[in-house]
């Protein structure tokens, strides 16, 4: 053979020697029993409980530590760490009995000073995610071995609920002896108080819990749970339907939802978990640019919304109309007599004609009061659904003779403009699970400007005097039904000023099989990761 | 110009050059008259995610769209954007090649040593924040393309400039007391533009990959339809998934097409207009100027062509 | 290689890695946006508290006050703790590269070996049947961006005949370490990447090698060897081949700075943790210490590769002069 291709062949044959320990790879190692494997798409990066705020963060933590109390979408609060608990002076300190059966995963107890030192470590070293609760965090102290009370500086239902549930309870005799808390990883062997603790990881990976299967409360059936990070979200899905995930951890896209369920036969085993989210999707206005500083307009343009149109182009199918109260159905305190409002072009048309608005010239665009015509630029988020959505919103606002149209931007310069109050309209989204929220969107003095920035979330600047006084009331309300009937009042205020107008709220929508694990729980929001879910799973066998 | 074209015309890949090139541009023009649906048309759109079929050769996208239409409309951005940075990157290089080429000292070192930045910045991350910060839309990308990529071609005339600076011509041009920007027009810049026409089609030609690249990761413009964002919609629309076939191969087509039209034009383009040189050395000279033009891409990392990312 | 033009060039480089840390400090700075986004954001933040998490980022501070600090913390080789993942820079940097270069270095090794071997080939019968294929195959491929191939390939070599794995660098519970289990595993989750990165690659080193040795193969010292008695072969062999290195090793230089951030999509699509991942990543989150970092190390070794492949050049050609 001549020299050159006697050089290739030996090239080629090199080359097709190094693939022999491609073919000979693992084939990936056989799936223990009893193990739950779940998708996720965020990384861990960190495990330090008071740092950590990704996804799958909060999910190790939430194995690896406990919280004092737990909060149940039906019952409220329920007991975690703390077996009961008592509201005293007037809501300004809260005072936690512990369960005596708690343990370290050391093996040392924990006791009310564990409490005690974790709510005065928050303090004293300004943990930046719980900067919002700090300023009114008195103390904590403990009274005995198992009673600790901690105290606020203004009485407020809702943070009582966060100290409750947010916070993961540390060990004293670990965390004192940290010199820099706030840049501490807490990657290798983080000792916690819950039900499991970390056997395996590697860094953008994977990462195994295991059951040590002596926690005092908890009822976790599983031997282990292992959190398989995707950066693909396609990926993910075909290893879902492979076999080797049980679950995924995120909201897919309505259209790998709608596939499955049109195409069962291609995905055996392979379930859609659907359950309504407790945030609305809502177009915003800003109240201090005229003309959409006149509430017959705004109303107007609500009236031109097709919801169902937006769910169905959207969200194919998967979501849910709203009313404009902005609450959820599944809250506790929503307004049942704020229902969806039906779509009414005549009678948006009526409105704008009765109010000034008309279309002297008929070209099809109204003019406004100063004989201009009509244009409303909605600023929108730069992501494909994103547009889609304002392609059909500024069809069908449209249809009423306003020249709307929409500019795209990312979600920085998106959340700038906001805080500038520089626009005329914005797709944004509110979530009111939370009451507080209520005060932080929609308060006076939540829409302030400062030096050329808005105070708070009130980008669009609704003011109403009466609306502030209910919703500062709400805040220190400490009797639960008292509250419900102030945040009812709340929303019908709300829905009369057509500053948010509500366009849906979408399904969160989680892929499991069916196969290995049974028990799948779906509640609002969390879909199938709630405490419910992991406290049912049985193994059922098979690979 | 008219030999010229003729020479273009008789040339094997000229001609399937200037076909292609042609072609293309022809479709990109008449978009509204040969697409069968209008792709920004709300009411135009069909049953979602349809594979090719009556109606919709090439079957819809994930919204209703017509994969078809899109494809035909899409060639206007990557053919704007292809063309206008090719056109920008050449013009500008070459005004700064020369003029750091011609006129030494000060100019040269200021304009070379911008040059140097250009090139060890990582220009991925550094387009990420351009863009974050002035918009996606899709002059800015243009903008964004010509700010990246006039370097290579700036370099690539400068020592040509040097080269040429001690040429008989230029020197009794001087001599008779021609002033610099006499001299800088009428001798050099005519010398040179043979190689700047062909570096700016192939420029043109490694700019669609790039933005084709760009838009694939998610940086494209957000409202226009162009063959890369139609990647990046397959790929974040789980077409693997879906064994969507139809949305992954055309618009990849259509890029390959495209660009292999360009660069077979401007092959063409060099050995026409410089009939002196041998066939062969025509490639391995192509080869180092195109690395050096595709500093856009390269700079990206992204794919450009010369094949491959970061090796080849 | 005189020491007046070493000294200019360590000068020139001085310059230019200053100019760069700067750019890299104020370009992220401009993007509109909080790095602290999503603790800045919770609508309970009283301005007090919003100013004071600032301060722990260490972004309340004047501009050029920060400014100074970071170049205080460069000069120690201190890049910074990231903000999202609460470590050091440099750790995270260091672990994220290795992986980059499993792909970028694999790709390069095949690339050149094959490619040389092919263009030595083609060139040996000119317009032959390989020759031809070549050429052709160069513009063909040149004009295929590099994802969509990688793309095509997922689809036939994943999706349908499921032969690799389609993503992740290694499957899961394979215990890492020197042995075969794991390299087997890494080495199968490479391949589709490293076939979509070399095909261009292969065909460009081909045609490269091609072209020189073709050029020079009806040169004075080739027909002097042949009249010497050497057969064609070692002629082309030993002195055509050795020609090409020149452009060769000019090729590999320019080729060298893309090392460490040249696979960014690829890794994007076969969800490769390498260092064209962690930029793209730190770039959507706003992670500045991060941004920084990774901009520096790429640019530094762009800096470092075009020496080295200036030197080589030196080296190999003794015409050339560093004057």
């Amino acid at each position: 053979m001549e020299k050159p291709f006697r050089s290739v062949v030996i090239a080629i044959l090199c080359v097709g020697l190094l693939m022999v320990p491609v073919g000979a790879g693992v084939a990936g190692a056989a799936k223990a029993a009893g193990n739950l494997n779940l998708g996720v798409v965020a990384d861990v990066k960190n495990l330090n409980p008071y740092m950590g705020y990704g996804s799958s963060e909060t999910f190790v933590i939430g194995w690896v530590y406990d919280t004092l109390l737990g909060w149940d979408s039906n019952e409220g609060l329920v007991p975690g760490l703390a077996d009961s608990w008592e509201i005293k002076d007037g809501g300004t300190s809260v005072e936690f009995k512990l369960n005596p059966n708690a343990k370290w995963h050391d093996g040392k107890p924990v006791t009310a000073e564990d409490v005690e030192f974790s709510f005065n470590f928050i303090r004293e070293k300004r943990f930046p995610s719980f900067m919002a609760i700090i300023g009114n965090l008195a103390g904590a102290k403990a009274i005995d071995k198992h009673t600790v009370r901690v105290t606020f500086r203004s009485p407020s239902s809702n943070a009582v609920r966060f100290i409750a549930t947010a916070p993961s309870i540390l060990p004293k005799h670990i965390w004192s002896k940290i010199d820099d808390p706030r840049n501490y990883p807490n990657l290798d062997n983080p000792i916690g108080s819950g039900p499991c603790a970390v056997a395996e990881r590697r860094d953008g990976q994977f990462i195994t819990l295991k059951n040590l299967g002596n926690h005092y409360r908890s009822s976790l059936n599983v031997e282990t749970i292992t959190l398989r990070v995707l950066r693909d979200e396609t990926m993910g899905i075909m290893a879902l339907r492979r076999g080797d995930l049980d679950a995924l951890l995120w909201s897919v896209d309505p259209a790998v939802a709608e596939e499955i369920d049109r195409n069962p036969k291609g995905y055996p085993n392979v379930k859609v978990a659907m359950a309504p989210s407790t945030s609305v999707r809502t177009l915003m206005f800003n109240l201090r640019r005229a003309p959409w500083n006149d509430v017959a307009l705004r109303k107007a343009v609500s009236l031109a919304i097709n919801q169902k149109e937006l769910i169905d182009q959207v969200l194919l199918g998967y979501g849910s109309e709203q009313g404009p109260g902005l609450v959820v159905p599944s809250d506790l305190h929503y307004n049942k007599s704020l229902g969806p409002v039906p779509r009414d072009v005549a009678k948006a048309k009526a409105i704008l004609d009765q109010a000034g608005y008309v279309d002297k010239n008929r070209d099809g665009i109204r003019e406004d009061k100063n004989g201009k015509p009509m244009k409303l630029e909605i600023l929108t988020g730069n992501l494909p659904t994103s547009i889609n959505l304002a392609e059909l919103l500024v069809y069908q606002i449209k249809q009423i003779g306003i020249d709307a149209y929409f500019t795209p931007l990312t979600a920085e310069s998106l959340r700038n403009k906001e805080q500038a109050a520089d626009f005329d309209a914005a797709v944004s989204s509110v979530s009111f699970s939370v009451p507080d929220m209520m005060f932080y969107y929609a308060h006076t003095s939540r829409g302030v400007i400062n030096e050329g920035r808005v105070a708070g979330f009130n980008y669009g600047g609704y003011s109403s005097p009466e609306y502030d006084k209910l919703a500062d009331a709400m805040l220190v309300e400490m009797n639960d039904q008292a509250r419900i009937k102030l945040l009812r009042d709340m929303q019908a205020r709300l829905a009369e000023a057509y500053y948010h107008v509500p366009l849906f709220s979408s399904n969160v929508l989680m892929l499991y099989r069916d196969d290995r694990f049974a028990g799948w729980t779906v509640e609002p929001d969390s879909c199938i990761n709630n405490s419910t879910t992991y406290s049912n799973l049985v193994y059922k066998g098979g690979k | 110009m008219r030999e010229i074209a003729g020479r273009l015309w008789r040339h094997p890949r000229g001609r399937v050059g200037i076909m292609i090139t042609a072609a293309v541009i022809i479709i990109a023009i008449a978009a509204p008259w040969i697409a069968p649906y209008d792709p920004y048309d709300i009411g135009q759109r069909g049953p979602r995610r349809l594979p090719p079929g009556p109606g919709h050769p090439l079957g819809t996208d994930a919204q209703g769209k017509d994969i078809l239409s899109k494809l035909i409309y899409g060639a206007r951005v990557s053919l704007i954007v292809g063309i206008t940075t090719g056109v920008c990157v050449t013009v500008l290089g070459a005004l700064l090649g020369i003029l750091a080429g011609y006129l030494g000292g000060l100019a040269d070192t200021l304009i070379m040593r911008i040059c140097d930045i250009l090139f060890v910045v990582p220009g991925l991350p550094l387009m990420i924040l351009l863009a974050n910060y002035m918009g996606t839309k899709f002059y800015m990308i243009i903008v964004i393309f010509t700010m990246l990529g006039w370097a290579g071609v700036a370099r690539m005339i400068r020592s040509q400039v040097l080269s040429l600076k001690s040429r008989d011509f230029v020197l009794a041009s001087r001599s008779v007391g021609a002033r610099p920007g006499h001299i800088m027009r009428e001798h050099i810049l005519v010398s040179v533009s043979p190689l700047l026409i062909v570096n700016g089609v192939l420029s043109a030609a490694g700019v669609m990959v790039a933005e084709a690249g760009l838009s694939f990761l998610g940086f494209g413009d957000p409202t226009a339809v162009s063959w890369g964002k139609m990647l990046y919609e397959a790929q974040s629309g789980h077409a693997l998934l879906f064994g969507a076939w139809w949305w992954v191969i055309p618009p990849g087509l259509a890029i390959f097409i495209t660009v292999f039209g360009f660069m077979m034009f401007g092959y063409a383009l060099e050995e026409v207009l410089n009939p002196h040189i041998p066939r062969q050395s025509a490639y391995s000279k192509l080869r180092k100027g195109m690395a050096r033009y595709a500093g856009i891409g390269k700079q990206a990392g992204i794919g450009r062509p010369g094949g491959g990312e970061s090796v080849g | 290689m005189s020491g007046a033009y070493w000294a200019r060039r360590l000068l020139q480089t001085a310059l230019i890695l200053f100019i760069v840390v700067t750019l890299n400090f104020f370009l992220p700075r401009l993007t509109p946006g909080t790095p602290a986004g999503h603790l800045y954001n919770d609508p309970r933040l009283s301005p007090e508290a919003k100013q004071e998490i600032l301060a722990q980022f260490g972004l309340d501070k004047p501009l050029h006050v920060q400014y100074a600090v970071y170049l205080g913390n460069l000069l120690r080789g201190e890049l910074g703790t990231s903000f999202s993942y609460r470590r050091p820079v440099s750790e995270i940097i260091l672990s994220r590269i290795p992986w980059t270069l499993v792909l970028t270095l694999s790709s390069f090794l095949v690339s050149v070996a094959l490619g040389v071997a092919l263009g030595a080939a083609a060139a040996w019968k000119r317009g032959g049947h390989l020759d031809t294929i070549l050429l052709s195959a160069s513009i063909v491929v040149s004009a295929l961006p590099s994802f969509w191939i990688a793309m095509i390939l997922t689809l036939i070599l994943a999706f349908y005949w499921p032969v690799f794995p389609a993503y992740g660098m290694v499957s899961p519970h394979v215990p890492v370490g020197w042995n075969w289990a794991f390299i087997g595993s890494v080495a199968r989750h490479a391949f589709l990447p490293v076939l979509s990165m070399c095909i261009g690659g292969i065909v460009g080193y081909g045609i490269l090698v091609r072209n020189s040795m073709v050029e020079i193969s009806g040169e004075d010292f080739v027909r002097t060897a042949r009249a010497k008695g050497l057969s064609e072969n070692a002629a082309l062999y030993r002195h055509a081949l050795r020609n090409a290195m020149l452009p060769l090793v000019t090729r590999i230089g320019m080729s060298l700075s893309g090392l460490v951030g040249g696979a960014t999509v690829i890794e994007t699509i076969f969800s490769w943790e390498g260092m064209g991942l962690l930029i793209v990543e730190a770039s959507r989150s706003l992670d500045y210490p991060l941004m920084q970092g990774t901009m520096l190390i790429m640019a530094v070794i762009t800096i470092l590769a075009n020496l080295c492949a200036d030197l080589a050049y030196a080296r190999l050609d003794p015409r050339v002069k560093l004057k």
